[in-house]
């Protein structure tokens, strides 16, 4: 009986064990077999966040890597000079699950498993910082594309290119509007413990004395807070004229849902991320009337384009292909497709360090609006930001009045 | 008993073959071949260095990840400020680690069983808690390295090769020699070893720091490849995977921190890439039905088979 109770187990191991070998010889033979391309493409590879957190705003930036792919190989691709050829672009990409971990596992893997030709970063000044490490260390290039924090180009990092304004200006603009409509106003400032919104912050912080603007509140909230109201508690009693911070699209939405609830009525609330994204007004229907937000893009610009689709080409384009509105994270990526391009052909080479150098000189206007790089950080200085609006349901420019679409609803209707 | 008995001489040429296997990719100078290789020695030197405690002493320890990434800090924070080579810093990675071993041993390992595994389970995640509203450590951001030096992936690679070839030693050692087998005496019966005259307080507190240094040497040199501490490091995930891979694998032996991070590693990767939604309903069954099939781990197979364990296993 014994003996054959062992056998039994005995067998049913050895079972695992074969099934295991099989399974492994499976994965061994797919890669032996994998079929070889004979005109290599150009191969740019990222981590973007399918899932997670930065799932919303991730997707809409995949959306514009893939519709910058098309267009760039409908016209046929990018020309290599010191080459004298062509090259078609293929995107190569994995979810990262918003998860730095993840992040440093698949850029190791890109660059050196997929040995990818140049980088993309992926969305968000947390995961990009993450991979801006691992990308140095290769001493590969990285366009950083939707992720602005100053830290990230504070590392002392030589091969990366920025593409979004710095966080540090995002909320300068509606402080210069508070400044305008009130004397002496006080600001609460809140912020998520994040890269970014930390950023932001502080350049939100520093420019605010700087203009004489008091800062009565200064508050840092836990990357998973998953309730702000001691915060906005705290804020209700400082009766101060503006609200202005945020992190990111779950806890900003948060955020102006507990404002509400608690009955923080300030004149001006800017926050950072969630309101340029259309799920914003689906999640807060009337809720959003009136709340600011810097944005990087927005289609009513009209910047004097030297490079690249107009607008009307771009939205037409992304319509088509996806059925859905871009928002700035599709435009920028578009945009920072289109800045690779013309660094290449201005530089003549796919070498990374040679291309970085390229960037140096180069100052162009594309349909995401100016693109200009500091040479020592790789910090961008030429894009400037825009202030939107939700008025009725719509997103409306406010801010530079020179491309606004409406007047700046001021002060912002109580809840 | 031979179901006592644990695989030792077979346990010995399988580490010998994975180190020889392991130089290959210094040889051929291959950054991807060495990144993947690199990884699966991290794996296997988490487990042996959890096997320290939890093999030989039998505490389930699920706080191991806090001493891992209290290395990866040391070693991140000590780079940042003073701007030198992050590899001085490993000693720090080791002494930080056993220090707070130390101190907190003595109270915690006198809770015993799933008491123990309860307690340090709070543990990784209180040490994260502590780090991420430290104003030094950058909050949740963590300290990212690569500026501070040139990242060279010989060196990492060489690192990590030491970190293993010094842990399977020490495993080598506490299986010959009389601490060891106090240690297995406490895993056993701990009533029964104090009786028999061991100084089970002093034993186990030895392990268990032992084991944070080893930890906290791993997460130094995670940090350096990684060009990156942050508070990720402190991923009860990572926990698991070490720990199921020990149990997997035979916990107190020889091969079974082998054999249990080969079959993580391998298997776990292949199943991540083949299925990335399914993967771990598909890897849970597979640790599910080892476990029914070898309660003591994979590397007691051999004992199924009394002749030929006679021959490989133990001297």
């Amino acid at each position: 009986m014994k003996n054959k109770a062992v056998s039994s187990t005995v067998v049913a191991a050895l079972l695992i064990v074969a099934l295991v070998a099989v399974v492994a010889g499976f994965f061994v033979y797919q890669q032996l077999t994998a079929p070889t391309v004979a005109e290599k493409p150009l191969r740019i590879g990222f981590s973007i966040s399918i899932s997670g957190d930065f799932a919303v705003p991730g997707r809409k930036q995949l959306e514009g890597f893939e519709l910058w792919k098309d267009w760039i190989n409908a016209k046929g691709g990018i020309f290599v000079k010191d080459q004298n050829k062509y090259y078609k672009v293929e995107l190569v990409y994995y979810d990262d699950k918003s998860n730095k971990d993840e992040v440093i596992r698949l850029y190791e893997k890109l660059i050196n498993e997929d040995k990818v030709d140049i980088l993309f970063s992926p969305y968000s000044s947390t995961l990009a910082i993450t991979a801006a490490g691992i990308t140095e260390k290769y001493g590969r290039l990285m366009i950083v594309v939707g992720a602005n924090s100053d830290r990230i180009f504070q590392q002392g990092y030589r091969y990366i290119v920025g593409t979004y304004t710095p966080a540090s200006k995002m909320l300068t603009q509606a402080i210069d509007i508070l400044l305008e409509k009130i004397p002496n106003p006080t600001v609460a400032i809140i912020f998520k413990d994040d890269a970014f919104a930390k950023s932001v912050a502080d350049g939100a912080k520093a420019y605010a004395e700087q203009k004489g603007v008091r800062v009565a509140a200064f508050e840092m909230y836990p990357r998973d807070a998953k309730d702000l109201s001691p915060i906005l508690t705290k804020v209700k009693g400082l009766n101060v004229d503006a609200v202005l911070g945020g992190g990111h699209y779950e806890d900003e939405v948060l955020l102006v849902r507990q404002a509400k609830e608690l009955g923080v009525n300030v004149k001006l609330m800017s926050l950072l991320v969630s309101p340029s994204l259309p799920a914003f007004y689906d999640a807060l229907k009337e809720t959003s009337e009136g709340i600011l937000a810097p944005s990087h893009w927005e289609p009513q610009t009209k910047p004097n384009i030297n490079y690249g689709p107009t607008i009307n080409e771009f939205m037409t384009q992304f319509r088509q292909k996806w059925n859905s509105e871009p928002s700035y994270h599709s435009a920028a990526a578009f945009a920072a497709g289109l800045y690779l391009t013309a660094a290449i052909e201005k530089g003549g080479t796919l070498d990374n360090a040679k291309l970085r150098q390229a960037f140096n000189d180069l100052d162009i206007t594309t349909f995401y609006g100016r693109l200009k790089i500091d040479p020592v950080t790789g910090n961008q200085v030429g894009h400037e930001l825009v202030l939107l609006q939700w008025q009725k349901g719509q997103k409306q420019v406010v801010w530079p009045k020179d491309v606004a679409t409406a007047s700046l609803v001021f002060p912002k209707p109580s809840w | 008993m031979a179901q006592n008995r644990q695989p030792l001489k077979i346990g010995v040429l399988g580490y010998l073959l994975v180190f020889g296997l392991a130089v290959v990719p210094l040889l051929t100078g291959s950054p991807a071949s060495m990144a993947y290789a690199w990884s699966f020695l991290q794996m296997l030197a988490l487990v042996l260095s959890l096997n320290l405690i939890t093999g030989f002493t039998g505490y389930v320890n699920f706080g191991h990840i806090a001493f891992y990434g209290v290395g990866a800090y040391a070693v991140a924070y000590l780079t940042t400020t003073t701007r030198i080579d992050p590899y001085l810093f490993i000693p720090f990675a080791a002494i930080v680690p056993a220090a707070i071993a130390y101190a907190i041993g003595r109270p915690l390992l006198s809770i015993r069983g799933p008491y123990f595994a309860i307690t340090t389970l709070g543990l990784g995640e209180a040490v994260r808690v502590i780090i991420v509203n430290i104003p030094q450590f950058n909050y949740s951001e963590g300290l990212p390295i690569a500026a501070y030096f040139r990242y060279n992936v010989f060196n990492s690679y060489i690192a990590m090769y030491i970190t293993v070839v010094a842990l399977f030693l020490t495993t080598l050692l506490l299986r010959r020699t009389r601490y060891g087998a106090m240690l297995e005496a406490i895993r056993e019966d701990e009533d029964l070893a104090e009786s028999m005259g061991v100084n089970t307080r002093k034993a186990k507190l030895a392990a268990y720091v032992l084991s944070a240094a080893a930890a906290g040497v791993i997460g130094g040199l995670t940090a350096i490849t990684h060009v990156y501490a942050h508070p990720g490091f402190f991923s009860i995930n990572l926990n698991v995977s070490v720990l199921a891979s020990l149990l997997m694998g035979g916990g107190g032996t020889l091969l079974g921190p082998l054999v249990g991070a080969s079959i993580f590693y391998f298997i776990a990767d292949a199943l991540l890439i083949r299925f990335p939604y399914l993967h771990l309903v598909i890897f849970g069954a597979v640790v599910m039905m080892i476990t029914l099939a070898m309660p003591r781990g994979l590397s007691f197979i051999l004992y199924r088979y009394p002749k030929i364990s006679q021959r490989i296993a133990d001297v």
